[in-house]
């Protein structure tokens, strides 16, 4: 009897670890704490984020940024470090990315999250889209 | 009887060959780079350029190095590693050349290599690229899905101008293709630059459009008779081209300018009524001077070639090099060839 009550707690316990573990490492959790301050400068609009390591029009397309455009989104994008200003502006051209459009070079808070994400779905070179509603609610996230 | 047809047929050779105006040479292999050559191995077929110092560059897409090879010492080295760092190549698609350095386009940007090896710089483009090529330090970039078909930068990536109209089509023919797919499938060609002009050349549909060196537009000429192009035209225009479908070739696998001439691929295995398997175009009217077969059918038939360029020979004569997988061989190559005589 004795020992099924000490099985029972441990079986228990673990329970409720494990649900805290798995509370506490879901991305979208973390991504909806750590991204909603972005979105609060986006004064009641629907905002896009964008983490970008590689897009051309080739195959690694600028995923959905047309309909975020039409969606009169506020499109933030974080760019590797490495992009030069001509770089900006290339892309600024080659995606007919309009002046509301934030464009900037990645820094340590934005990379923690982003590797983050790598690290979730396993890929180095991946780029992010994170579309929050106007109320700055995570909708929905993905990589390509 | 006999006698007549004999003399008939004397005098009708030089009449035709001046009709035809072309002289037909047999070209030779001179030497080959590949899997057994030195230390180089391609992991597939190579995209290549030569200087006139008679050296090779060949660029591997798959393992995104750059092997370069001097044809006369028969040094050989590699530079360049895959990944997206400065110095680094991400499956690289187009390369050129000017005295200085060798320039490498590829899923990331333009990157810049001095002719030692060492990385120079590097900006990124990001329209679907056509072909890259570089004159005066100003490099040109065909591209589809942007307004204009070339777009010209400074070494640094800043836009210096956009010239050239690109084909128009009805893309409810390609409704499987992207458009910017079929925009770069449609303008396939080449940049090419003589000592005053721009050439596009269409490799699709034997084309050259011809610019100023800032970028006007001059003039257009059908460098090969209807009946040679007309049906490509009225494939690629009129009928479609389905993805997967056979048959979508150009009539020029490539072409290339050399010293005042140009020089068009153009393989008698996919083209039957090709006059040749390279044609060679005057610089100044771009009608045809002559033209090359490549010796033996069979081993043509089992090339299956991707490159094209043209260096200069030892005498000073044009030699051609070829990037091909060879099937019965189940090699990647690189072969020279020279003009040997006349047919």
């Amino acid at each position: 009897m004795r020992k099924l009550f000490i099985l029972s707690c441990i079986v228990f316990l673990t329970g409720i670890i494990a649900a805290g573990y798995s509370r506490f490492n879901k991305i979208d959790n973390y991504l909806d704490n750590k991204l909603k301050i972005i979105c609060d400068f986006s004064q009641g609009r629907p905002t896009a984020i964008y983490f970008v390591t590689n897009v051309n029009t080739c195959c690694r397309r600028f995923f959905k940024m047309k309909e975020m455009i039409a969606q009169d989104a506020k499109i933030i994008v974080f760019l590797e470090p490495d992009y030069s200003d001509q770089d900006i502006n290339n892309m600024k051209d080659a995606f007919n990315i309009s002046i509301d459009t934030h464009l900037q070079r990645i820094g340590p808070a934005a990379k923690t999250i982003r590797d983050r994400c790598m690290k979730r779905i396993r890929r180095f070179d991946a780029n992010f889209l994170f579309y929050f509603s106007h109320e700055g609610q995570l909708l929905e996230w993905r990589a390509f | 009887m006999k006698k007549y047809v004999a003399l008939f047929l004397v005098m009708i050779t030089p009449i035709y060959s001046a009709w035809s105006g072309q002289k037909n040479k047999q070209i030779g292999m001179v030497s080959s780079i590949g899997s057994n050559t030195g230390n180089i191995y391609f992991k597939t077929t190579p995209i290549i350029a030569a200087d006139s110092s008679r050296t090779i560059y060949a660029l591997d897409n798959r393992l995104s190095e750059l092997h370069i090879i001097n044809l006369d010492t028969g040094t050989a080295r590699t530079i360049a590693r895959q990944g997206q760092g400065p110095g680094e190549l991400m499956h690289p698609l187009f390369m050129a050349l000017d005295e200085r350095r060798i320039y490498v386009l590829d899923s990331t940007g333009i990157s810049m290599f001095n002719k030692d090896g060492l990385f120079e710089g590097r900006f990124r483009v990001f329209h679907l690229p056509i072909d890259l090529a570089v004159d005066n330090e100003k490099i040109y970039v065909a591209q589809a899905g942007s307004p204009e078909l070339i777009t010209a930068y400074d070494l640094k990536g800043n836009k210096i101008t956009s010239f050239g109209t690109k084909y128009t089509v009805d893309y409810d023919l390609y409704k499987e293709w992207s458009v910017e797919l079929t925009d770069s499938v449609i303008n396939s060609g080449r940049i090419l630059f003589s000592q005053d002009a721009i050439f596009y050349v269409s490799t699709l549909f034997a084309d050259v459009f011809i610019f100023d060196k800032d970028g006007r537009f001059i003039n257009r000429k059908k460098i090969l008779p209807v009946d040679l192009v007309g049906e490509i035209e009225n494939r690629f225009f009129h009928a479609g081209l389905k993805e997967k479908e056979k048959g979508g070739y150009g009539f020029f696998t490539d072409f290339a300018y050399f010293e005042g001439s140009f020089y068009g691929l153009a393989l008698r295995k996919i083209f039957k009524n090709s006059p040749g398997d390279i044609i060679k175009f005057g610089g100044k009217d771009l009608k045809i001077d002559e033209t090359y077969k490549f010796p033996g059918e069979e081993a043509l038939e089992r090339w299956r070639i991707l490159d094209f360029c043209v260096m200069k020979g030892e005498k000073g004569q044009p030699q051609f090099c070829l990037s091909y997988y060879d099937d019965q061989l189940a090699e990647f190559k690189v072969s020279i060839f020279r003009i040997l005589e006349e047919e």
